[in-house]
Order: structure tokens, then C-alpha cells, then sequence
């Protein structure tokens, strides 16, 4: 079941390749912190002159659809999936 | 030296990205549709093709014929990217590479053999790192010419590769159906067949004066694709699309003429915008309405002049709506632009258009800053905005330059 959640987070990012590539490693939602086991997707969009990398992950039991926007250098939380 | 022409095929492409970025549906029947209710299936994963489920279904006659059926609202952008990263995968082996469609590729490898050890190295190549990269699988087709790439890459589906040389090109044509060629539909099948030719081996003996006599001047074509020639010229990097289109199907039916009018001026306004992204023009124009029945009428018409000009389309689509006399609601709608070539700036003789063409420009760049539709003609407030999936056919342009 997807869920729209759409809240500002805060995320733990490591950037490699000099900053070509970015891993993400955690991100806090609803006081609590969750790990990222795998990114499962990523694809960049525009929003008119805005670029939006998104991104899919687990914790290893949801998915969480995680975006971020370049101009602004924020993080969101668009939408989680439960299987089911 | 002898050209070699390298195929891309991506499988069953929107519903293997959205299995690989949701890994629960990995093995299941997948089918990729609009948000609305009564979208069709634009694409379904081979689990789901297995079991007979059909791109055009409706959600009910999908749900029908397999009620654990997964449906997932498809993401362009998704897709769009994903398209434009396999491409510069590709431009890494070559920089003759054609994008066809979202997930049909030709690149032209004859340069590049110098540099790489075999054509079936470069085709390994690029299947790992898509598959490594995106978790999808492609079908790869290698041969002297775009058309037999292409059936090779048809034939290899699944996670194919299969490389034809010059030399094998007739024998490996001779036993394929007829229906492998490009362009052969259930009609020409049916024709052939007709005719006793069931297998391209067939076809290649048939006398081309009889094929001419019943096809016109595809006779002589199908007579040359038989034996593994192309007939066709090769469309290179700047080619052009056949035609430029948007549909749309409602949540609920439309009789009213002026919603109807409304979504269309929302629709040339989108073909338009893509006209002038693309920096062509169209001088053909076509209206495609489908009713609750699904019957579905289409008609065309031909310009004397060039024009990428929403307004122009606009009104030669709201001039063919006027031709038909609605006998229900529609639940589609599409207009299409064809016959199209490059633009070629004109200076206006009477500085009407030029005006009109200032508009749109800017309209382009506050759209292009802000976001689709930031800016957009007042009618189409009626139209309640949904979100839609693109066509498989879609051929992105420069999305990220």
C-alpha cells in the first residue's frame, strides 16, 4: 500500500565519486531513525528549472521514496509502501 | 569494411523498472497503467504476458483474466531518465546511436570495431552494466543492417543476444515468419498467407511482380526485407518522429462541447509544445475520439502549410470535431501531428505570427522555469488535470540538457 507523506527529512548521505554519486545511509522520520539497506531505484526529473533526484529504499521491510532537491539542498519524504 | 548494426531492446521495460525499484513484485504479474480508473495497460511484465495479459486492456478486463494481477501507476520520469542513461551508456561504444523509442536503441558500431574486440563484446557489455546498473534485462540483435538487427533482437526475447553475420543473414531469414518483419501486421499476414507465403524463405521466391501487382510499391519492399535488405533509408541522430501525439482518457465521459473543446486546446497545446521543444513542424493533423463503446474514429487533415502553431492546431482539430456529429460521450481524446520537417525560421510577411510566436516563446520559458503548465490559456481551467503515463513509443529528447 502506498502512502503520500511529503515531510521535509534530515538523511545521512555519504557522497563518492567526487560528489558524482550518492549513498544514502539513514534518514529520521517521526523521531526515529531508520536505516537504509538498499537502494533499490534512483532517476532525477525536472521541476521546470529544478532538478529532483528520487530515490527508492528500504529499511529491509518498507519502501520509502526519497527525494531531493537541488536548489534548495532538501530532503524529502514523498511516499512510503507497505507490501499488501 | 562491412557496416554492423547493433539492436537495444529493453524487456518489457516500464514494468521491469518498477520491478526492480520495488523488489516485492519481483516474480509477480505486473501490469504499468495511468492513475485513473479507466486508464489502459501500457505495459505488463512477462509473468503477466504469460497469462495473457495485453497492453490496451482495460483495468476490468485485466482484472478479469487474472485477479492477482499487480497494477502500479506508471512514472515517466522515471522511465525518461532511466532511457537517457542507457543512452549514454551506449555513446560510450559508439556515437552513431539512435533512440527509437524509450526502449528501442540502434547503434551503428562499423567505427568503433577497433577499438572494442567483437560487436557480441560490446552487446555483453552494455546488457551488464544495464543489468547491473538499473536491474533490467535487454534483448540485443547484431547484424549488417537495422532491419535484421531488429528481428534478431525480436527473436532473442527474453535477455537475448543474437548476432547474425553478413553471410547468414538469408538463412537465418528463411524460416521466420512472415510476421517477424517489421511493419507486417495481422492484415499483411493475412494477405500473405492468402497468397500461400507463410515463412520470410516464402516470401523471398514469391515472383515480386505478383507482390507488386497486389501491394503497390510495398511488394518490391517486402520482396527486399525477405531476403534480409533494408529498404529503408537510415534515420540518423537528428532524425525526425512520424508523428507527435497525446491522448487522453477521462474518468468520466465528456458531451459536453465545451469541456470537449476545452481538453482539446489542452491537448494541442501539449502537441504544440512538443512541436517547438523538438524544433519541427507539422502540417498534418489528426482527431481520434473513442466513445463508451470503444469505438474509436479517427480523422486527418492536411495542411497546405507548415506550422507548430497551438492555436492553428487548435482550431483545425476543433474544425474536424465540428465534421463529426457525436452520437454519445466520448471517454478519449487525441490529437496527433504528422507529415512533419524541421523547422525553418521564416520571416513573417505580415508580423501576425511573429507576435503569436513571441507569446509562445515566452510561455516556453516561464513553463520551462517553473514547471509544465505554471502558465497556460485560461479554457483549460476546466480541465481537471490527472496524472498520465507516457506511450512506450515516446521518443525523449534532451531531457537533462
Amino acid at each position: 500500500m502506498l502512502t503520500r507523506v511529503g515531510e521535509r527529512v534530515a538523511t545521512g548521505v555519504v557522497f563518492r565519486k567526487e560528489g558524482r554519486k550518492m549513498e544514502l545511509k539513514w534518514f529520521l522520520w517521526k523521531g526515529r531513525k531508520l536505516e537504509i539497506k538498499e537502494t533499490t531505484y534512483m532517476w532525477r526529473e525536472r521541476d521546470g528549472r529544478e532538478l529532483i533526484h528520487r530515490f527508492v529504499v528500504t529499511d529491509g521491510k518498507d519502501l520509502y521514496e526519497l527525494s531531493y532537491r537541488q536548489e534548495g539542498l532538501m530532503w524529502f519524504l514523498e511516499a512510503v509502501e507497505t507490501d499488501g | 569494411m562491412d557496416r554492423v548494426v547493433m539492436y537495444i531492446d529493453m524487456d518489457a521495460y516500464f514494468a521491469s523498472v518498477e520491478q526492480a525499484s520495488r523488489p516485492y513484485l519481483r516474480g509477480k504479474p505486473v501490469a504499468v497503467v495511468g492513475s485513473g480508473k479507466r486508464t489502459v495497460i501500457v505495459a505488463s511484465s512477462y509473468e503477466a504476458k504469460r497469462l495473457g495479459i495485453k497492453t490496451g486492456m482495460t483495468r476490468g478486463e485485466a482484472i478479469r483474466k487474472l485477479p492477482s494481477l499487480v497494477f502500479v501507476e506508471g512514472r515517466n520520469n522515471k522511465y525518461v531518465d532511466t532511457c537517457v542513461k542507457i543512452h549514454e551508456i551506449l555513446l560510450r561504444y559508439t556515437p552513431e546511436v539512435e533512440i527509437c523509442s524509450i526502449d528501442e536503441f540502434f547503434a551503428d558500431l562499423t567505427g568503433s570495431l577497433l577499438l572494442f574486440p567483437s560487436p557480441a563484446d560490446i552487446a555483453a557489455a552494455v546488457k551488464r552494466e544495464i543489468g547491473e546498473r538499473f536491474g533490467i534485462t535487454c534483448s540485443v540483435g547484431i547484424a549488417p543492417n537495422k532491419l535484421v538487427a531488429k528481428i534478431a533482437g525480436e527473436f532473442g526475447k527474453p535477455d537475448g543476444l543474437v548476432a547474425v553475420e553478413k553471410d547468414d543473414v538469408e538463412r537465418f531469414m528463411e524460416g521466420l515468419p512472415v510476421e517477424s518483419i517489421p511493419g507486417i501486421g495481422k492484415k499483411m499476414k493475412a494477405a500473405l498467407n492468402a497468397l500461400g507465403i507463410r515463412t520470410c524463405g516464402e516470401l523471398r521466391d514469391f515472383p515480386v511482380s505478383v507482390l507488386r501487382r497486389r501491394f503497390g510499391i510495398w511488394g518490391d519492399y517486402l520482396s527486399f526485407m525477405a531476403r534480409g535488405t533494408d529498404p529503408f533509408r537510415a534515420r540518423g541522430q537528428g532524425g525526425l518522429p512520424r508523428s507527435i501525439g497525446h491522448s487522453m482518457t477521462f474518468e468520466k465521459n465528456i458531451g459536453d462541447r465545451v469541456v470537449i473543446r476545452a481538453r482539446l486546446l489542452e491537448l494541442s497545446g501539449m502537441v504544440a509544445r512538443r512541436l517547438r521543444k523538438e524544433k519541427i513542424v507539422a502540417k498534418g493533423f489528426s482527431l481520434t475520439l473513442r466513445y463508451p463503446d470503444f469505438t474509436t474514429l479517427t480523422k486527418r487533415i492536411t495542411l497546405p502549410f507548415y506550422t507548430p502553431n497551438g492555436r492553428i492546431i487548435y482550431e483545425t482539430v476543433t474544425a474536424l470535431l465540428d465534421s463529426f456529429r457525436l452520437k454519445d460521450a466520448v471517454r478519449l481524446l487525441g490529437v496527433s501531428a504528422f507529415n512533419v520537417r524541421r523547422f525553418a525560421a521564416n520571416p513573417s510577411l505580415f508580423g501576425g505570427l511573429d507576435r503569436e510566436e513571441r507569446l509562445w516563446k515566452a510561455v516556453d520559458d516561464v513553463n520551462d522555469a517553473f514547471g509544465e503548465c505554471s502558465l497556460r490559456p485560461a479554457t483549460t481551467l476546466l480541465c481537471v488535470r490527472h496524472h498520465w503515463v507516457i506511450s512506450p513509443a515516446y521518443r525523449p529528447g534532451c531531457f537533462f540538457s
